[in-house]
């Protein structure tokens, strides 16, 4: 092996030094390119692309141009017989051959890119050079296995050339095929297009192997039946295997449960859903973003769990669903699934809705499952947020009518049935418009706020309505003010209802200058507190300081609510500002945070009737006397990489904690940190118990 | 034809093969076909073009597997044992293709690193006597050069088989005969085996002292040379009585079973035989005739077979 190995190492020589002398050409034209007077009539970008480009395609054609020439050359120029005819084993021959094309191919790759690489490194970061390495080291190996196959298998060089360029092409449309038609039909893939078109190697290389050993095709004889049906034989294995591993690897209780999102803790406590991604390897961050780039391509899963607190157990655990939401009682589980189109099963024969499992959580049994019915549950959906009754009978689903520029509500009963659909104000660009609607205590009727600047109730079930506060008693003429945005909340003990509107001014004279909603004009906020039936109620105003991103929150005594906005429009300089306001008080106390805020704060919760606030993963303790308290632990560690699920009736935070390195990259965590579910004491700020 | 009845001798047999077929698609290349080269033989395998010379010595150095039958080559299956048979052969092919970028130095060098000993003064004395610079890259040297290099370098491990198919081709005389002489009386001088193949029926008849005769795969005879010219002879029945000017009908003039390339004329019959033994030329004498046995050139017997064996397989 080692004589053959020397002989094609010398053979190939040139083909390195031609690496070498292509890296140099293109360092050189790239330098020339580079220089202040050619620079003036040249586009850089396009020196730059084609550099970059040259720097992936040379190296691949030399893959291929090596593997191409190893078995097909001696062939067509007569020289196999007297190789053959050496004291070597056949297998000692194609190790020997197939070891040195590797060799070469990696010393002619390298010779093309290292001295590119040095010279050119800020053109080459330009066109994402590093990025793409990997695919252009996996790519290389494929078509250098490719073109091995071929060699072994044809007889002339050139054949052997674009039958390895052939091979490539398809694997990755087989790739892609796979991906798509294994998406549609079984659920999200489990491998990557890459990865699919690299389990052909292992059958390239046992065609190329047996091809040689066990056959004939050096002879000039076309035996190619063999070897082709050992590779595509192997191929099948590979990918059964593989597909097999991946599966088996990214079940729940195997995988490595890297992401918690979405949680939220609901009902008495008792139980908390979340959506987990199960990975069989540890995502790195670029692995993530590339992810979130194609979320239909992906090593990993995702679960919906529903964990009971107190026991640690989990109550139910299902696979690609995209939200989980356990009824306030902690008895109910729904599960939505995003239709998935021509699925075999035949359950997306309504696109536009997604399907609706609803579990019984004591019996663990499922109820229902399907795409809901009734009123309003037909045409497109795609669901902006969900809202349990507090009778557990209900569960409220925003859908943003993006035509419209308004919400559809759906209020859906524990049969799959919709009971109610209703018309609400919101701007879908936030939050979905979950918070221009509220149960009423009872359950029995809901509060919805018009894109009048009208609040009306609606019976549930039943869908009887009446007007019960216009924007008419903040002084404001519904001809002149068209509400732009708002907010709702109802307290605890249903006495009062809290409005929160953004209203532009819309003089009658004025044309409209936009789809329905975004008019020009003055724009302005308030707040209004009105007891149900009573009509009128108390006007807050804040001198429109609080214009953006209101969030409001009653305190579980119903004595106070609690209004989040963000003050300032420079991104970095703007500040969150809570106004707390107590029932019977003509004002409210501003508080601002000494927080850089982001936009919207990303969660709020109550916690033992005051406000916690998370912002940058700052969480902030808000009193009802508008103190404002961060909450940290000892050494202000214990509530570091946390984001809030919610809280539990016992006053605990529960969070979802990252653990690892603490960094942030526009806003997410790292990849890479295993993350777990935790109850936080938000007085002390120590973590009391993790959940597993 | 091939002696099937003789007795295994694998140990005096440089090579021994038994029934060997070799099928490409329907195509039979080797048919059962029987061989015994003996050690030290200098063993000249001919047959017309197509008749599975090349094929033989491919199966020979296992670059191709046998369809059945076994092969055995200085005692060693080369099915099973292919290294240690290519380890003791010396193989060159006609017009053998070389590695055209190599230097006559680098290409013996490498050829020296493949096997466990060399002598590399077997090598040169064969060079330099033909006048081939060592230093000379194999691309710019001719055909014939090219052949005489890859001759001598397959002598260079001393090997105890050497097999040229069809190797003295185009060599020109000068060369050819250096080759002869240097190489295989060499061989031959020093007890080793030596299997050529080729149609230059007169060097054959000049060096051989061991022939075969393969014609449309099959062996279709085997003997020594001085065997051969005695068992092969053609007969000459004259028959004068048979003044009518017409060929005489196969019942005036029998010819033995296993004759061949019978020609009736009017006055004498022709045909040749593969066992002649002078009782045959007894039962053709009397009533006006008289039979005669020529002995036959290598050449004659060489297309006398093929003739005979292709037409009967045609």
């Amino acid at each position: 092996m080692r004589r053959v190995f020397a002989k094609e190492w010398h053979q190939g020589q040139m083909i390195a030094l031609f690496g070498l002398l292509m890296g140099g050409l293109l360092t050189a034209l790239w330098g020339i390119f580079t220089v202040a007077y050619v620079k003036d009539w040249i586009d850089q970008e396009n020196v730059n692309g084609f550099c970059g480009a040259m720097f992936y395609i040379v190296p691949v054609m030399l893959a291929i141009f090596v593997g191409a020439g190893l078995f097909a050359a001696e062939v067509e120029r007569g020289t196999m017989p007297l190789l053959l005819a050496l004291p070597f084993s056949r297998r000692q021959v194609w190790l020997g051959k197939t070891v040195a094309g590797l060799a070469l191919m990696l010393s002619a790759v390298a010779m093309t890119i290292v001295p590119g690489v040095i010279a050119t490194r800020p053109a080459l970061e330009e066109v994402s050079f590093w990025q793409f390495a990997p695919e252009l080291a996996l790519g290389s190996a494929l078509l250098y296995f490719g073109a091995l196959f071929w060699s072994t298998v044809l007889t002339s060089i050139v054949s052997a050339f674009l039958s390895a360029v052939a091979t490539g092409i398809g694997l990755v449309v087989w790739g892609i095929v796979l991906m798509v038609l294994g998406g549609r039909l079984f659920g999200p893939p489990l491998l990557d297009v890459e990865v699919w078109a690299l389990a052909a190697i292992p059958g390239l290389i046992a065609g190329s192997y047996f091809g040689f050993v066990r056959g004939e095709a050096f002879l000039g004889k076309r035996r190619w039946r063999m070897p082709l049906a050992v590779a595509l034989a192997i191929y099948l294995v590979t990918m059964i295997v593989l597909g097999g591993l991946a599966r088996w690897s990214t079940r729940y209780d195997r995988a490595l449960v890297q992401k918690v999102n979405a949680a939220a803790v609901t009902g008495d406590g008792r139980a908390v859903s979340f959506l987990t991604y199960a990975s069989p390897v540890r995502l790195t961050r670029e692995a993530e973003v590339k992810l979130a780039d194609r979320p239909t391509a992906g090593d990993r899963r995702v679960y919906s769990v529903v964990l009971d607190l107190n026991t640690g157990k989990e109550l139910l655990v299902r696979r690609e669903t995209d939200v989980a939401t356990v009824s306030p009682d902690g008895e109910h589980a729904i599960l939505l699934t995003e239709p998935r189109p021509l699925t075999w099963r035949g359950e997306a024969s309504n696109w536009g809705w997604p399907i609706i499992e609803i579990w019984d959580l004591s019996r663990k049994r499922m109820t229902y499952r399907g795409v809901p019915t009734g009123p309003g549950a037909s045409g497109t959906a795609r669901v902006g947020g969900m809202q349990w009754s507090p009778d557990s009978k209900w569960l409220g689903i925003t859908v943003p009518q993006w035509e419209s520029n308004s919400m559809r509500v759906l209020f859906l009963g524990l049969d799959g049935r919709v009971a109610l659909a209703i018309n609400t104000a919101g701007w879908f660009l936030r939050g979905a418009g979950r918070d221009s609607w509220s149960f009423a205590r009872g359950s029995d009727a809901v509060y919805a706020l018009g894109r009048g600047g009208a609040v009306t109730q609606y019976e549930l079930p039943g869908g009887g309505s009446h007007e019960l506060w216009t924007i008419a008693a903040a002084g404001l003429d519904a001809e002149d003010w068209f509400t732009q945005d708002g907010s709702i909340a109802v307290s605890p003990n249903g006495r009062h209802v809290a409005v929160a509107l953004t209203v532009n001014e819309q003089p009658a004279h004025q044309p409209r200058l936009g789809p329905a909603g975004r008019r020009s004009g003055v724009v302005r906020s308030l707040i209004a507190v009105f007891e149900p039936g009573a009509g009128g109620g108390t006007v807050i105003r804040f001198a429109d300081e609080l214009t953006r991103y209101r969030t409001l929150v009653w305190s579980g005594d119903s004595t106070t609510f609690y209004c989040v906005s963000t003050v300032g429009d420079e991104w970095g300089s703007a500040r969150d500002r809570v106004a707390v306001w107590r029932v019977g008080q003509e004002r409210a106390k501003l508080v601002t945070l000494p927080v850089r805020a982001m936009g919207a704060p990303e969660v709020v919760a109550l916690a033992d009737g005051r406000l916690i606030e998370e912002q940058w993963k700052q969480h902030w303790l808000i009193g009802k006397d508008g103190s404002a308290t961060r909450v940290s632990g000892a050494a202000g560690k214990a509530l570091t990489n946390t984001h809030i699920a919610g809280v539990d009736k016992q006053g605990r935070l529960i969070v979802e904690k990252w653990e690892g390195e603490e960094r942030l990259v526009q806003g997410v965590p790292d990849a890479g940190l295993a993350s777990y579910l935790a109850a936080v004491d938000v007085d002390n700020g120590q973590v009391t118990k993790v959940y597993p | 034809m091939t002696d099937s009845s003789a007795s295994p001798r694998s140990t005096d047999a440089a090579i021994l093969t038994h029934d060997l077929t070799r099928r490409f698609g329907r195509l039979r290349a080797l048919d059962e076909v029987s061989a015994h080269v003996p050690r030290g033989a200098i063993y000249g395998l001919m047959g017309p073009n197509g008749a599975g010379k090349t094929t033989f010595v491919r199966v020979l150095l296992n670059l191709i597997n046998p369809t059945s039958g076994s092969v055995t080559v200085l005692g060693h299956d080369v099915v099973k044992e292919p290294v240690k048979v290519r380890r003791r052969v010396g193989h060159v092919a006609a017009l053998q293709p070389l590695w055209e970028w190599m230097t006559v130095r680098d290409f013996a060098g490498f050829m020296r690193g493949c096997y466990p000993r060399w002598n590399p003064e077997a090598v040169s004395t064969v060079l330099e006597r033909i006048g081939i610079d060592q230093a000379a890259t194999l691309g710019v040297l001719s055909r014939g050069q090219r052949a005489i290099v890859a001759i001598a370098v397959a002598v260079g491990h001393e090997p105890d088989l050497l097999i040229l198919d069809e190797a003295l081709t185009g060599l020109d005389p000068i060369a050819r005969r250096e080759v002869l002489r240097n190489v295989i009386d060499a061989m031959q001088a020093e007890g080793r085996t030596v299997l050529i193949t080729g149609q230059d029926i007169a060097d054959m008849e000049r060096i051989c002292d061991h022939v075969g005769f393969l014609v449309k795969g099959r062996l279709v005879l085997e003997a020594t040379l001085d065997d051969l010219k005695a068992r092969v002879k053609r007969i000459r029945v004259e028959h004068p009585s048979a003044g009518s000017g017409q060929v005489p009908g196969e019942g005036e003039v029998q010819v033995p079973a296993g004759a061949f390339q019978i020609e009736r004329r009017p006055r004498e019959t022709v045909f040749t035989v593969e066992n002649y033994t002078p009782e045959m030329l007894v039962s053709y004498d009397g009533a006006g005739r008289r039979a005669v046995a020529t002995d036959l050139s290598l050449e004659d017997i060489f297309i006398d077979l093929a003739q005979a064996h292709m037409g009967k397989t045609a």
